[in-house]
């Protein structure tokens, strides 16, 4: 039986077997199906009844490997311009805060594309958070850099220039205005809770930062933003809340006015 | 490593579509089925002729999920599109 979460309907729809609720196992890898099913749980939670005016996009987990390929010396601009089909209709620049996970060697880490509150005067802040440190947030950097000042150049080109919230003279000199930071954050005391960490990352910084960054938010993260007890008990809440979308039930988050639900439904 | 797929039948192009399934290792395999085939067909076929098993591999159009029963129509597709077969990614440490 395979499982559609928000729905089947959905174009971000997750499909998910029951088989895949073994990596929530004690001491088990995370794998990108339950990933991705708790990315769109996150998306749901911010309904515009919550956050009025927070803008953010979400990537999946197999995005960073494709954008790697289509930003890297070797690819022809054909390349780019398919993947950009991943977010038609987005103007990434408008939005507050962009999540893109990374897989790579075993290993996941997040990364947070900000774009700061205007008044600010600062150019897109790319954040690294790695429970480990594994991967290499310098070669990280360099895709998403690529990716940011590539993507500038097709927004530069449509015109009229969309309405956006960055001002003129950090947006003239946007390919010099990137700044990346590899972000302290809480590690993992094991070897098998990385993917929750990413995700309790996703959780708390939603919850904690404003409508949009400003540079003195980036304050709040140290070693100890967290305990990384709570980061690994996302284990068990996954879990219960997968288990409750097989038995057909509704997962919302009692604070949000939703208007459709889980479902599922037999394939094949 | 390449090939065609499905029904060859030289009448009635309009009714066919050519497709491109990507590996993650740049591995591209075409195939061409009607308009109105599920595309379960399509994955299966990828399946067996990789030798992977189904349930390790998402497929995406436009960085989005495959579902068995649609159908290039309903999608939208247009000759030559790609999409992208994925295995599962998994991680701990």
């Amino acid at each position: 039986m395979m499982v559609y979460y928000p729905s089947r309907d959905d174009p971000e729809s997750v499909e998910l077997s029951y088989e895949d609720i073994k990596c929530l196992d004690p001491e088990s890898y995370l794998s990108s199906p339950i990933i991705n099913f708790y990315i769109q749980y996150l998306r749901r939670l911010l309904s515009p009844v919550e956050r009025p005016k927070g803008d953010y996009h979400f990537f999946n987990t197999y995005f960073y490997n494709k954008l790697e390929d289509a930003v890297s010396y070797r690819a022809d601009k054909a390349c780019f311009e398919k993947l950009r089909r991943w977010w038609k209709g987005v103007n990434i620049f408008q939005k507050s805060y962009i999540f893109i996970p990374v897989h790579g060697d075993m290993h996941w880490s997040l990364v947070i594309i900000c774009i700061p509150a205007k008044e600010d005067e600062s150019g897109p802040i790319v954040l690294h958070l790695d429970s480990l440190g594994i991967h290499d947030s310098s070669s990280i950097f360099d895709v998403i850099e690529r990716f940011l000042k590539v993507e500038w150049n097709y927004i530069n080109q449509i015109s009229p220039r969309p309405d956006l919230p960055i001002s003129e003279r950090i947006w003239r000199h946007l390919s010099r205005r990137i700044e990346k930071k590899k972000i302290k954050v809480p590690q993992q005391k094991n070897e098998y809770d990385c993917g929750l960490f990413v995700l309790y990352f996703m959780e708390r910084f939603i919850k904690e930062t404003p409508e949009r960054l400003r540079k003195k938010d980036l304050a709040m993260f140290d070693r100890k933003w967290f305990r990384p007890e709570d980061a690994s008990g996302l284990r068990k809440r996954i879990r219960d809340l997968l288990l409750e979308v097989f038995r057909g039930g509704k997962i919302e988050d009692e604070q949000t006015e939703s208007t459709s639900s889980s479902s599922f439904s037999e394939d094949d | 490593m390449s090939g065609q797929e499905e029904e060859k039948k030289p009448a009635d192009q309009a009714a066919h579509i050519n497709l491109k399934v990507k590996g993650q290792d740049g591995n591209e395999v075409f195939f061409r089925i009607k308009h109105s085939t599920q595309l379960r067909k399509l994955m299966n076929a990828y399946c067996d002729r990789q030798s992977v098993d189904i349930n390790s591999i998402a497929f995406l159009f436009d960085g989005r999920r495959l579902r068995g029963e649609q159908t290039p129509e309903e999608l939208e597709m247009e000759d030559g599109d790609e999409i992208d077969a994925m295995l599962h990614q998994t991680g701990g440490s």
